[in-house]
């Protein structure tokens, strides 16, 4: 993959009546990036999506894609795009093929095989026939991620992909992304509160708070950083508890038997193992558990609700 | 835009609603013969009962079902869109926003057009079963041959498609506005509900919208009538302006979809 920036959003603002929604918004996607769009509701994540997407116009700030104005380059900037933004929406009343044949007909370009082929990658081309009334909510996303993928986009722009799904549908999802991040190279931007899954699929992340940015890089530096947790089997726990508390990276420590586990800002279990063998502790295992996507994003929106 | 018009064209013709319209058009026809039948000019609108005169005869009646089949249509094809989300099927792709609009209108258009047609066809047929083709076509009291009429009666019709979109023009304005469908039907019927009242004052009768939907044809059947020209230009600004104003918000809205 190459350092090609692909998305581009500078000090995008939304205000509707005297709420600021998003706030002066930057953000940066490669090609070849997953990048996850954290935040909890209502912090903007879907208000950003939509101005990305030409859908709501922002109030200040510029979107461009692929080099592409998003608003004086309109078309030359969307046609790079795929999206599904809040639910897929389809026709009920007309089959998969045909909704999907509405959307290609409005894409130059597009062939009538590769309405096949995009059915097919989505695993519904023996529902092909069938009226999306009858599909289920995942079936529901599949096809939509198969509309987004009609013109052969370099991003893909998926808001809350696995909303709503059970974890089958979930699982499905989540290997599709994979599947064409990897056989296809195609950009995902992906707005989800499943963290998990973004840990997992995503190789960059953003957060969003209040309409801010207020993290943002690759998912293993941001895991770097912030609060770390310290596993400390030990013969002597009360004086390996004493002796912590002193230090001043250690944010809690909570004990169980021999136990202790330890909650510190940033990288440092070299220093407590340090600290501890310096002042004649024995110690039987020392381990540092890596900080979660959700441990992370908890500690930076605490007090924010639920993603 | 062609491959958007024929998106919609092919959206209009999978809707059952504009053939229970088609249907509400033939069934109220053969009720009229039906009670021609039964009790003659009293208990009917038919003067000359035959096939060729028929569709003239229902000409006016027609606009108080436009008054009811243009906000339920708008409303399926503009409000439904932006409440459930189809609307970013167009949206999201390279698509501006103004010719989703015009894609739209010329959907209206010949939504219109096709229910026009097949009144005159289904009065032609249901007149001409009941009564016979018959020897002259009675148009607002004149008497012409068959060749005539037929060429009056396509006129007639088809001039009724000017008022009948500026009608769709406004039902449009109120369908981008509208948050939901029973919203745009409730609004738009409501509104040319009381603008049949302006009948009250005289003058600006001629310039009802509504009055011009059952009574155009009246006024262009003279066809070099001053009056004639005046309220083409009446209409013809409606649909204008209303264009315009819709095209504006159309452009300017934020889609929360």
């Amino acid at each position: 993959m190459g350092n090609k920036i692909l998305l581009e959003v500078r000090g995008l603002t939304k205000i509707f009546g005297s709420r600021t929604v998003v706030d002066r918004l930057d953000l940066r996607m490669e090609e070849g990036d997953i990048y996850g769009f954290l935040g909890t509701n209502g912090s903007g994540k879907t208000t950003t999506i939509r101005m990305i997407t030409g859908l709501v116009h922002p109030d200040a700030g510029e979107v461009r894609i692929g080099g592409f104005d998003l608003k004086s380059q309109f078309k030359a900037a969307i046609s790079l795009v795929g999206a599904i933004v809040e639910n897929p929406a389809f026709y009920p009343y007309l089959s998969a093929y045909d909704n999907l044949k509405l959307t290609a007909n409005l894409l130059p370009g597009v062939t009538r095989k590769r309405i096949d082929e995009v059915l097919d990658i989505a695993g519904l081309a023996d529902r092909a026939k069938d009226k999306v009334g009858t599909f289920s909510l995942g079936m529901k996303q599949r096809l939509g991620i198969a509309g987004a993928l009609l013109n052969r986009p370099k991003l893909i722009i998926l808001d809350e992909p696995t909303n709503g799904l059970d974890p089958q549908g979930m699982r499905g999802i989540k290997e599709l992304i994979a599947q064409l991040a990897a056989e296809q190279g195609i950009s995902f931007l992906i707005s989800s509160h499943l963290l998990h899954e973004v840990e997992q699929i995503c190789t960059k992340a953003g957060v969003i708070r209040k309409g801010k940015l207020i993290a943002e890089g690759e998912i293993r530096q941001l895991l770097a950083t912030g609060v770390e947790t310290v596993e400390i089997v030990t013969s002597e726990p009360d004086k390996a508890e004493q002796l912590l508390r002193t230090a001043t990276e250690v944010i809690s420590i909570s004990r169980s038997q021999d136990q202790l586990t330890v909650q510190t800002y940033g990288d440092c279990s070299f220093k407590l193992n340090q600290l501890l063998v310096t002042s004649g502790v024995q110690i039987r295992t020392i381990s540092r558990r890596p900080q979660t996507l959700e441990q992370f994003f908890l500690g930076i929106t605490e007090g924010d609700g639920g993603p | 835009m062609i491959r958007l018009i024929q998106n919609e064209l092919y959206k209009t013709f999978r809707l059952k609603k504009l053939y229970i319209f088609m249907a509400v058009l033939a069934v109220h026809a053969w009720l009229t013969v039906h009670f021609y039948n039964e009790g003659g000019e009293w208990k009917s609108v038919i003067l000359m009962p035959n096939g060729q005169s028929l569709p003239l005869t229902l000409l006016n009646s027609m606009a108080q079902f436009m008054t009811v089949f243009i906000p339920v249509y708008v409303a399926d094809l503009i409000t439904d869109e932006v409440k459930t989300g189809t609307l970013k099927m167009s949206l999201l792709r390279p698509v501006r926003r103004i010719e989703w609009l015009n894609a739209k209108i010329v959907s209206l258009f010949v939504f219109i057009t096709f229910l026009l047609v097949f009144s005159i066809a289904a009065e032609y047929a249901i007149g001409t079963l009941a009564f016979g083709w018959g020897g002259q076509t009675l148009y607002a009291g004149s008497l012409y041959t068959p060749t005539e009429g037929v060429w009056l009666t396509l006129r007639l019709t088809f001039s009724m498609l000017l008022p009948y979109m500026a009608c769709g023009m406004i039902v449009i304005l109120i369908a981008v506005l509208a948050a939901n469908i029973s919203t745009t039907i409730g609004l738009s019927i409501g509104m040319l509900t009381a603008a049949q009242y302006l009948k009250a004052f005289e003058h600006l009768e001629p310039y009802s919208i509504v009055h011009q939907m059952y009574f155009f044809h009246e006024y262009v059947h003279p066809i070099s009538g001053e009056a004639a020209s005046q309220i083409i230009a009446v209409i013809a600004g409606y649909i204008v302006v209303f264009y315009l104003v819709t095209a504006i918000i159309v452009k300017r809205k934020d889609f929360i979809l």
